[in-house]
Parts: structure tokens; C-alpha cells; sequence
């Protein structure tokens, strides 16, 4: 069965006027057909999902309005373009059939050509309509990711934690967060250059974003400071991936000729973990972070320094 | 490759003239298709042949729901199959009764006369089409699908996967459904002639003409049992 061509499901309780409507349709469609509305509406479920449904008004039990009613109160159905076929031409059946959602209304005698075209031609204006939800999702992605590393954005982290801050508070359980600092970094751009700090910083990204699970956050907060955040994850946790990530670098073993520490790139990374209470906002814990973070460059840089959640 | 096997096997072709048909709106309207409108005739006139019995008796009950259902769905054929003066009267007469379903209709408006209109009408089509179908002496409409095809020689494994395939296209509410139909009768009719198997064949092509492709499933499952229970029936009859 060819895949590439619009799926189209045509629902009558009349086999001849699905025969028609097949006929007419079938060389640049794929069809589905439904006696009745119940089956329309499962049909409608089923992948692959119809691109079109053209429906017959009056149906015994269950009638066009109806089923298009329920059609569009279900999220997985209720952009499917619906066409009413009827040989009704009661003008306040067409009202009726425009208010429940339709998007067309074709009376019988109908000429197969029209039909081509208006299918046509509403399949046209779906397809466009798809494009521009995934322009539009593709540009909301983008407001919130740093175009460099291709790690969320401060937005985007004040977003996530301020949202994941509300569920943990809810449910009591722990977030955990990683505040990581490029040691020595602008010693690294002014030796190595910028294009070569650019794709420094990018290689850490890729380890930040592949230690850390789905449901989790990585974010650049700044120039060469990156944050993560981590669900459901008490200081233990945080420990772990922290331990791990910084093992990661180290093992990468990406050349710093102008470093102070070592003559490879190294990270410094302040951690802590906290169950939310109300007395707390999400900025304490990525001042803490921060703070501890301060304590381990302090302490020679390269390293971790991490604890459970204390005001400082 | 399924081939649609009207073309190979019906006789019946389209007549110069048809009372109450305009055949060349009809075919304009199917692009043309004469084996199409040939076969979409054929069906209105058994399906639909005692549609004003059934209408008097709703009218007479006082069913206007279902006799609106049914006038509704001859004007909708009507216009469909170019049957201009059948598609008029059963505008007419659904009007009528659209009002008498509305609560605030004093109902004392009779639709005697365009139920008249709507049975002279009917009955003038069929009596056309019945003529044209005895004119060829069509015996039964169900089996035009057959087609003339030697069976493969491992005519059981092709057996399996045509039902197999064919459970797929139902799985999809496939309307060509039917066309998978051919090619399995043909190989079941002859690696197992059976009466109880024909039926079910009968039966299959009748729900999948109809698109009722839940009943066609339940039908091709036993199908399915008929032939394993035929094979166990064959393997004890050869060890003995």
C-alpha cells in the first residue's frame, strides 16, 4: 500500500455513494471507508490518520453533526478537515454543518471534478496549515535554545525550573542542580582563539547533554558557564553526575596550553540539592550552586564541591 | 496482481436508453466509468426494487424518521444515478416530511400525493432496469468478481498469505477490499471445494461489497478454521 498519498476516510451508510466517491478519489488517494458514525469515529483514531473525512449527514442512529461534534472535541481529530456530502440543501443544514466545524458542504448531484477540486484544494490549505505549526514550533525552539551549544537558554531555564520548582514543592521531592564554569577560559580564547573556544565549548556540551536524563536540563547561563538541572535527584545524585561529567572531560583530555591548573581543560562545578519548601525560591538554590562553585575554584579549581541544600 | 473482474466476465453492458435514467448525466457524473455505473445500477435496482413497499408501510406506522431516512437516501441515488424524475419527487416528499418532524407542525399537511409521485417514479425506474437486467439474463449480481486465473501451484501457502492480505486491507477499511477477494476464491474453490467454504465465500463478498468490513473479518476467520479443519480432515484420510 502506497504511503505518500493523503489518506482520506469517507463515511456512508449508502455503499453506492461510497463507490462514487471512490471512484472519483482513489487515484490520487488512499481510502478508507465507515458505514456508520460509531465507526467513523474509530476510524478517525486509527493511524494512519485520515487527512480529510467526508461525511454524509444523514445517517440512521448516529448523524453527520453528531459525529463531527465528536470529532472535534478530541485532540487527535479535531484538525481533520471535515466536508459534509449530503443531498440536503436545507440552508440551515449547511449553517449547521459550518457551525459544528465543517469546512466545506457539497450537495448531490455533485460533478466529480468539483469534488477533486475542493478536496484539492482544502488538502492544499491543511498542508500549509501543518507547515506553519512546525515553522512556528521551529521558532519557539529556537527563542529557547542558545544557537551556539544548542543547550536551553536562560529562558528557557527560568522556565523549566520555575515550572519544575511548583511540581517538586507539590510532591516533595528533591531537585538537584549543577552550576559548571570553564576553568581559565578566556586564557583558552586569547591562545587558541575564538573559533577554537567556540567548538571548546560545544564538545561540553555534548558531554553535558548526553550525561543527563530526558526529563532533566541543561542550560548555558553564561559565556562559559552552563547549568544543570536535575529531577527527582537528591545530593548524592547530583554528586554522581558530577563526578562523572568531570571524569568525562578529563578523559577528553582537550588541549589548554595556557591553562594555570593543567595543560588540558578543566571544569569547576558547585553543586546541592533541595526539597522545596515554600519559605524557598528557585534563584536560592542557583545562588547556593553558585556559591559553592566560588568554593572550588578557591580550593584549586578542577573539581566538585557539592551539599545538601543550606541558606548561605 | 488483483484485477477488478467485471471487465472479464460480466456481459452485462449499459442500454441504449433507460426510462427514468439520463445515462449520459449519469456516466458524465462518473467520469465516465460504464462498468462502474453498470454495476452501481444493478445494485440500486436489488437493493432498492420494493423501497416504496417499505416506504407505505413507515408512512402507515407513521415512522416519518425512517421513511425521511429512506426518501433522503433514494434522493441522494436519484441524484447520484441521474434519475432526474425520481430525484424531484423525493425532494418533494422529504420536504413534507421534514416538516412533520418539526414539534411545532400541525401535521395536517398529507404527503399522499408525493408519496405518489415518489412510487410512480420508482416504480418506472425498476420496471426499466428490471427489463434491461432479464435482457441479459444476469443470474446472479455477486459474481463478477470471479476471475479466470490458474492457481499457483503451492496453492496452499498462497492460500495463507492472500488471507492474510486481505485481513490487512480490512485492518484498514480498505474499499477495495474486494478486489483482494478474486484471487482467493479462485484458489480456495479449487484446492478445496467445499459447500460449507462457498458460502462463506458468498457471504464474504457480500459484506465486502457492502463494506462491512467487521462482518468480513469474522467471515474470514472462519474461513480460516474451514481450511485447517479440511486440511486435518485430508492428513487422516491419507494416513489411513
Amino acid at each position: 500500500m502506497t504511503i505518500n498519498k493523503p489518506t482520506i476516510l469517507i463515511v456512508d451508510d449508502e455503499p453506492v455513494n461510497i463507490k462514487i466517491l471512490n471512484e472519483i478519489l482513489k487515484q490520487e488517494h488512499q481510502i478508507k471507508v465507515a458505514n456508520n458514525g460509531r465507526q467513523a469515529i474509530n476510524l478517525a483514531h486509527l493511524q494512519p490518520l485520515p487527512d480529510m473525512i467526508l461525511l454524509d449527514l444523514l445517517m440512521p442512529d448516529m448523524d453527520g453533526f453528531t459525529v463531527c461534534e465528536q470529532l472535534k472535541k478530541s485532540s487527535c481529530t479535531r484538525d481533520i478537515p471535515i466536508i459534509f456530502i449530503t443531498a440536503s440543501d436545507a440552508e440551515e443544514d449547511e449553517n449547521k454543518g459550518f457551525e459544528v466545524g465543517a469546512v466545506d458542504f457539497i450537495t448531490r448531484p455533485f460533478s466529480p471534478s468539483i469534488v477533486q477540486a475542493r478536496v484539492k484544494n482544502h488538502l492544499l490549505l491543511l498542508h500549509q496549515k501543518r507547515e506553519l505549526q512546525r515553522m512556528h514550533q521551529e521558532v519557539l525552539a529556537l527563542s529557547l535554545t542558545d544557537s551556539l551549544t544548542g543547550l536551553s537558554n536562560r529562558r528557557r531555564l527560568n522556565e523549566f525550573i520555575n515550572q519544575e520548582w511548583i511540581r517538586a514543592l507539590r510532591n516533595q521531592i528533591p531537585i538537584g542542580i549543577l552550576f559548571i564554569d570553564l576553568d581559565h577560559f578566556k586564557n583558552y580564547n586569547d591562545y587558541y582563539g575564538h573559533t577554537a573556544g567556540d567548538h571548546c565549548l560545544q564538545a561540553i556540551s555534548r558531554v553535558l547533554q548526553n550525561r543527563i536524563r530526558e526529563q532533566d536540563l541543561s542550560a548555558r547561563y553564561g559565556g562559559e558557564e552552563f547549568i544543570c538541572i536535575l529531577l527527582d535527584t537528591d545530593i548524592d545524585g547530583v554528586i554522581r553526575v558530577g563526578s562523572d561529567i568531570l571524569r568525562q572531560i578529563r578523559e577528553m583530555n582537550i588541549p589548554h596550553a595556557n591553562s594555570a591548573i593543567d595543560n588540558r581543560i578543566t571544569l569547576s562545578m558547585g553543586g546541592t540539592a533541595i526539597i522545596p519548601n515554600s519559605n524557598i525560591y528557585p534563584d536560592s538554590i542557583i545562588e547556593t550552586a553558585d556559591k559553592l562553585l566560588y568554593i572550588a575554584k578557591k580550593e584549586g579549581r578542577d573539581r566538585l564541591v557539592a551539599q545538601a541544600y543550606a541558606p548561605v | 496482481m488483483m484485477q477488478n473482474s467485471a471487465e472479464n466476465s460480466s456481459p452485462l453492458s449499459l442500454p441504449g436508453s433507460l426510462p427514468g435514467f439520463n445515462l449520459d448525466k449519469g456516466l458524465k457524473l462518473l467520469n465516465s466509468n460504464t462498468q462502474l455505473f453498470t454495476r452501481l445500477l444493478k445494485e440500486f435496482y436489488y437493493k432498492y426494487r420494493i423501497a416504496d413497499e417499505q416506504l407505505q408501510q413507515y408512512l402507515f406506522s407513521g415512522d416519518i424518521k425512517a421513511a425521511r431516512l429512506l426518501v433522503h437516501t433514494l434522493k441522494g441515488l436519484a441524484a447520484n444515478l441521474a434519475a432526474g424524475d425520481l430525484y424531484r419527487a423525493a425532494n418533494a416528499l422529504e420536504k413534507v416530511l421534514e416538516k412533520k418532524l418539526q414539534p411545532e407542525t400541525d401535521n395536517k399537511h398529507h404527503h399522499d400525493a408525493e408519496f405518489a409521485d415518489v412510487q410512480t417514479a420508482l416504480l418506472y425506474s425498476m420496471h426499466g432496469l428490471s427489463t434491461w437486467l432479464d435482457s441479459h439474463k444476469t443470474k446472479n449480481m455477486h459474481h463478477y468478481y470471479l476471475i479466470k486465473a490458474k492457481p499457483p501451484s503451492d496453492a496452499h501457502n498462497t492460500i495463507e498469505s492472500l488471507i492474510q492480505s486481505l485481513f490487512q486491507q480490512l485492518q484498514f477499511a480498505n474499499p477495495q477490499s474486494i478486489d483482494f477477494l478474486a484471487e482467493l476464491q479462485q484458489a480456495i474453490v479449487k484446492k478445496y471445494p467445499s459447500y460449507v467454504l462457498n458460502s462463506y465465500l458468498l457471504e464474504l463478498e457480500l459484506e465486502l461489497d457492502r463494506f462491512q468490513f467487521g462482518a468480513a473479518n469474522l467471515i474470514l476467520t472462519n474461513i480460516q478454521q474451514e481450511i485447517i479443519r479440511l486440511q486435518r480432515s485430508q492428513r487422516s484420510m491419507a494416513a489411513v
